[in-house]
């Protein structure tokens, strides 16, 4: 009867395939446990956090060239969108933090103090104020290339919504973010 | 030296997920993700993974991405390397290479997009099968890696059902799409798509039921640990999945069914060759006569 469990036949057949995939169980089972996803240990939790229905979202809006807006609308254009939209987030969040990325914080905070062997290395782990500087930059260029034109200025928004009675998403206020 | 034992299951298996590699490869051309499209991106993350903590100590990707020529030529041999081993199944050298390409491919956009997506984690595992000489070996792999896709799919559902309990919340079906589709309803709020958002919207038990149908389509995945009879469905279960997600939560996980050829076993395989075997056969007799009329 055991002998045909998935494990029972690796183990007879190959010792290093067996110890191969031993870890790799045991790694996945050990880092979702820890939720930390450590390539190729992956974490399948996305969206299992409980989330409310908030009275407003924000949202990002990019305008380009004065007026036009930067829209992405299908799904499957999700890679370039996320270039634009995660970085921009992750930018704002490194500007709010005075030009620190979470995990040079933490680095700061934690590790350095634990495990002072990661100073050698921990400046080239999170954005320099340098790579912070030239981001906006980049992203128009970027812009540049996805829109096919060229581009001479964009603003970025921070926009409020709210989804009205009829679920029709209504503007509540813009704030500008960035020119550049 | 790179030789392997000739099996027609595994060297149509290594076409089909090679073709089906490449089809990726160009939806990250056309979406302007590849290496050299970056166009020498600035700020990363690298977050608590020590992979790319290795990656960022290792330099790569001062040497590759931040320089245009470079991250160009890598492109290109990312490219190549995947259309040869389309039509060399027999050389694993390509394989080799194709997997360390692949990898440094995989960390490149995951730092410079500043998040670690899920979509290539697929890619990233499945070429490890073919490193392997010996077809016992490699059937092995290839069964391991389609434990690996149920074991995927059934963590989701325990995530959400036995440790966040979110399937249990009446609002989530409805703040995730809320969240995920304001951006789209926003700037696009009369498409034909946006008018289906607002019926789910507006009937927010529909949008929860189907919510819930997902999540039990991932618990029923674990069919898969006990019986290989019914990997057709969970071949099929899959792709509902990932297609509903595309539509209600705006994330694109295509390429994950790359995994979904591990359902395919040896005798579903040997019947697709036969059936393409009849059909050259067919076209050339067909060519044949045709040749003979003239």
């Amino acid at each position: 009867m055991f002998n045909n469990l998935f494990f029972v036949k690796v183990f007879k057949h190959n010792k290093f395939l067996f110890i191969l995939f031993l870890g790799f169980t045991l790694g996945s089972l050990f880092f979702n446990y820890k939720t930390v996803e450590t390539t190729p240990f992956f974490v399948w939790g996305m969206y299992s956090a409980k989330e409310t229905v908030p009275q407003s979202h924000k949202i990002i809006v990019v305008k380009y060239n004065n007026s036009k807006m930067l829209c992405m609308p299908h799904t499957y254009q999700e890679p370039m969108s996320m270039m634009v939209y995660f970085t921009l987030n992750y930018y704002t969040d490194i500007l709010q933090n005075n030009n620190k990325d979470y995990l040079q914080r933490n680095l700061e905070s934690n590790y350095y103090i634990k495990y002072p062997f990661i100073k050698k290395f921990g400046a080239k782990l999170y954005t320099n104020p340098n790579e912070v500087a030239n981001y906006l930059p980049w992203l128009k260029k970027y812009i540049a290339s996805i829109v096919n034109e060229p581009v001479t200025n964009f603003d970025v928004y921070q926009c409020q919504v709210k989804y009205n009675v009829q679920q029709h998403v209504e503007l509540l206020n813009a704030k500008k973010l960035y020119h550049y | 030296m790179f030789k392997i034992e000739a099996s027609l299951y595994r060297k149509l298996i290594t076409k089909l997920v090679f073709v089906f590699i490449l089809i990726s490869i160009i939806f990250r051309y056309y979406n302007h993700a590849l290496l050299h499209q970056l166009l020498e991106p600035t700020i990363f993350e690298t977050g608590m993974d020590y992979t790319y903590w290795l990656y960022q100590i290792l330099n790569i990707d001062d040497l590759i991405v931040r320089n245009y020529n470079i991250a160009l030529l890598f492109d290109v041999a990312l490219f190549t390397c995947c259309v040869i081993n389309i039509f060399l199944t027999r050389q694993r050298l390509f394989i080799f290479i194709f997997s360390i390409l692949y990898g440094i491919y995989f960390l490149s956009y995951n730092s410079f997009v500043a998040h670690h997506t899920g979509p290539m984690d697929g890619i990233l595992l499945i070429t490890f099968v073919f490193w392997f000489k010996q077809y016992k070996d490699f059937k092995l792999f290839w069964e391991a890696l389609r434990y690996f896709t149920i074991s995927m799919l059934v963590a989701a559902f325990v995530w959400k059902v036995f440790i966040m309990n979110s399937l249990f919340n009446y609002e989530q079906a409805e703040a995730i799409v809320k969240n995920n589709l304001a951006l789209y309803l926003f700037q696009n709020p009369s498409t034909f798509f946006a008018n289906i958002v607002y019926f789910f919207l507006n009937n927010k038990i529909l949008l929860q039921i189907g919510y819930s149908f997902t999540i039990v389509l991932q618990g029923l995945m674990c069919i898969g640990y006990f019986t290989k009879k019914y990997d057709w469905l969970l071949f099929c279960f899959t792709i509902i999945f990932h297609v509903s997600t595309y539509f209600f939560v705006d994330v694109c996980f295509f390429e994950l069914w790359v995994l979904n050829f591990t359902f395919m076993n040896e005798a579903a395989i040997n019947k697709l060759q036969f059936k393409l075997e009849k059909l050259r056969s067919h076209l050339k007799n067909a060519k044949i006569n045709h040749s003979k009329i003239i």
